[in-house]
């Protein structure tokens, strides 16, 4: 009797692929639609496990595009604390495809730009990126302007990446209830006052995703018809839910439909692929080894397993080395001490803010 | 630094005037221009402070001996560097940057600089000041009781065609980066004289200094120095000196007051 299984390939056997390969072994992505070329322009987002992709990119030789650098009179630790070089701009954590959709609206003059600014003490924080600088700016006026300059640079990377990497973060938002906008995190947790008449929960659904993801890679390649995507969702569970019930069982519905949504997409055109990032470290077949102690974080070992795959699937074997003892090719002076910069750089996740007792 | 009574002070070293008597009043006009003071770093708070020569610190000596006899000197004008901030404003790394005042948000931002922190730029014109203050400190060391006012330099000149016309005064290895990168924008030069002269004063009323303000006769609606006023791209005319005089006058007089 003939059937359809019987002459596929080891992958798409459990058996073959995973429980009779050692873990480090299974073929993930055996097939991805397309690879990165050498000089092509890579750009991140995403919430704070993309910040990894980005120092390991480096750490391999492979730096991401950056379209909004420190200016050269800079100092580099300050220009750390000024959040350059953690992603291709300064936009910080993205946690929700809605905040990216937002982002690239007002780069690209579809919608004015957001002002939600707050003063606390001498200093004035950015809502939409309240990590962004670290120690806040010095005016309002300040703010406006740094901002104004950010969304030029970001419109200057959506027109010109080759390969967008995107990681999905977060189903559950917080949005501004009369304007409608979505805040990276809850104002109130890591700057600004939560006011219940301003801010309004919401938890995206499978739908809600799914056409902000559209609408994002539509106009996206309206101004850059040939930007290649590469989704993952982040394997790290929400630190806190706003939703009734346990947080285990809503990080798994947040993650379900970013997972799900990534899927779908990918389905639907050739040049978006799904990295499987998320089923490395979170599937039950990894024994939760990647997991540190509080079974959320994601140990360095987790990171280097999905960051060897990411390798062997989109760039050339040959130019893939271990993360721990990467060279880092000679560059021009301000590029080098940037990716130094960056090396050191750990994920930043406001996210953690959620929790008070993760806050003090 | 600027004009006065007709003779540009562009001294190296101190030139004290015999004092010029208004009601009554007896005051000097001190000019320090320390450009080619060596400098030295305080072992204690790692600033960096002017030594003068022994020819200008034994004249400072002088005048602290005529001020402590002479209780006429009610009033010491200085005109202590002012050009220190020059080469700051011109410097225009690419690429094309701009920064915020918070006290003069008016001013505005060009539209598609990238905007350096205030707090950056401000820490960058700390250490230009420092010889100033250093000079500042030896002054009121050596005259405790004495009013001292810093008159500080005039506003910038907006065109900055004739700034670079003028540039031949400047270092020769600055007058190349001038040529390779340009000077920065009159706003932007504009912001570093407001920056300045904040800072000045914030840091001169710790040592009960105060400071006057360019003449306002000589500053056009956006801030820069009159064309009828223009020297070179650091100092006034003679006809800006005149208009500090008068100011000088009205400080003495309304001190009788």
């Amino acid at each position: 009797m003939h059937h359809p299984y019987e002459k596929l390939p080891a992958t798409h056997f459990w058996r073959k692929a995973v429980s009779d390969q050692p873990w480090s072994g299974v073929d993930f992505l055996p097939n991805p639609k397309f690879t990165i070329g050498a000089n092509e322009r890579l750009v991140t987002a995403g919430s704070c496990f993309a910040g990894n992709i980005v120092r390991y990119l480096r750490a391999n030789g492979r730096d991401i595009f950056v379209a909004e650098p420190a200016h050269p009179v800079i100092p580099l630790p300050l220009a750390k604390e000024l959040g350059y070089g953690q992603f291709s701009a300064r936009y910080g954590n993205i946690y929700t495809t809605r905040q990216l959709l937002e982002l690239f609206e007002q780069a690209t003059a579809r919608r004015d730009m957001i002002e939600d600014f707050v003063t606390e003490g001498d200093n004035c924080y950015d809502l939409l990126r309240p990590g962004v600088p670290a120690s806040g700016f010095s005016s309002v006026a300040e703010a406006q302007a740094d901002r104004a300059y950010h969304l030029g640079r970001c419109r200057i990377m959506f027109e010109s990446a080759d390969t967008f990497i995107f990681t999905l973060g977060l189903t559950e938002a917080w949005r501004n209830r009369e304007l409608g906008y979505t805040y990276p995190v809850c104002p109130g947790t890591v700057r600004g006052r939560y006011d219940e008449n301003q801010h309004v929960f919401i938890n995206y659904t499978f739908a809600e995703v799914h056409q902000d993801l559209t609408a994002l890679i539509q106009a996206l390649r309206q101004v850059n018809p040939h930007i290649k995507f590469i989704f993952t969702v982040s394997p790290v569970p929400l630190v806190a839910s706003h939703e009734a019930g346990n947080v285990l069982v809503a990080s798994s519905y947040s993650k379900s439909v970013l997972r799900a949504v990534c899927g779908e997409i990918a389905r639907q055109y050739d040049f978006v692929d799904y990295f499987p990032a998320y089923e490395i470290i979170s599937s039950v077949a990894s024994r939760g080894q990647y997991l540190e102690s509080d079974l959320r974080n994601v140990k360095e070992t987790g990171i280097e397993h999905v960051m060897s795959c990411f390798f062997s699937t989109y760039f050339s074997r040959t130019t893939h080395a271990s993360a721990s003892n990467a060279v880092v090719a000679s560059e021009p002076s301000w590029q080098a001490g940037q990716a130094s910069i960056n090396r050191s750089v750990e994920a930043q996740c406001e996210e953690l803010y959620n929790d008070p007792l993760l806050r003090s | 630094m600027g004009a006065f009574g007709g003779q540009t002070v562009t001294h190296s070293g101190i030139l004290t005037n015999p004092a010029w008597n208004f009601n009554q009043l007896h005051y000097s006009l001190l000019s320090v221009d320390v450009i080619n003071f060596p400098v030295e770093t305080d072992p204690l708070t790692q600033r960096r402070r002017a030594k003068p020569p022994p020819a200008i610190a034994s004249q400072l000596i002088s005048i602290r001996n005529r001020a402590a006899l002479d209780g006429n000197h009610n009033i010491v004008f200085c005109c202590v560097r002012g050009s220190e901030l020059v080469g700051l404003s011109l410097w225009n790394p690419p690429p094309l940057f701009d920064f915020v005042i918070p006290s003069r948000q008016d001013l505005g931002v060009e539209k598609g600089r990238q905007i350096l922190p205030y707090s950056f730029i401000q820490s960058a014109i700390e250490p230009t000041l420092a010889d100033t203050m250093s000079i500042y400190m030896g002054l009121r060391a050596a005259m405790p009781h004495t009013r001292l006012v810093h008159i500080f330099p005039p506003p910038p000149i907006a065109d900055g065609r004739f700034v670079v016309e003028k540039l031949n005064r400047m270092d020769a290895e600055f007058q190349k980066v001038c040529a390779r990168d340009g000077i920065n924008s009159a706003l932007l030069r504009l912001k570093y004289h407001y920056l300045y002269m904040d800072t000045l004063t914030t840091q001169l009323a710790a040592l009960d200094i105060s400071c006057l303000a360019p003449p306002p006769q000589a500053i056009d609606d956006e801030g820069y120095l009159l064309q009828e006023y223009w020297l070179d791209y650091t100092h006034a005319n003679a006809a800006y000196g005149w208009l500090v005089l008068s100011q000088l006058e009205m400080a003495v007089s309304s001190s009788a007051h």
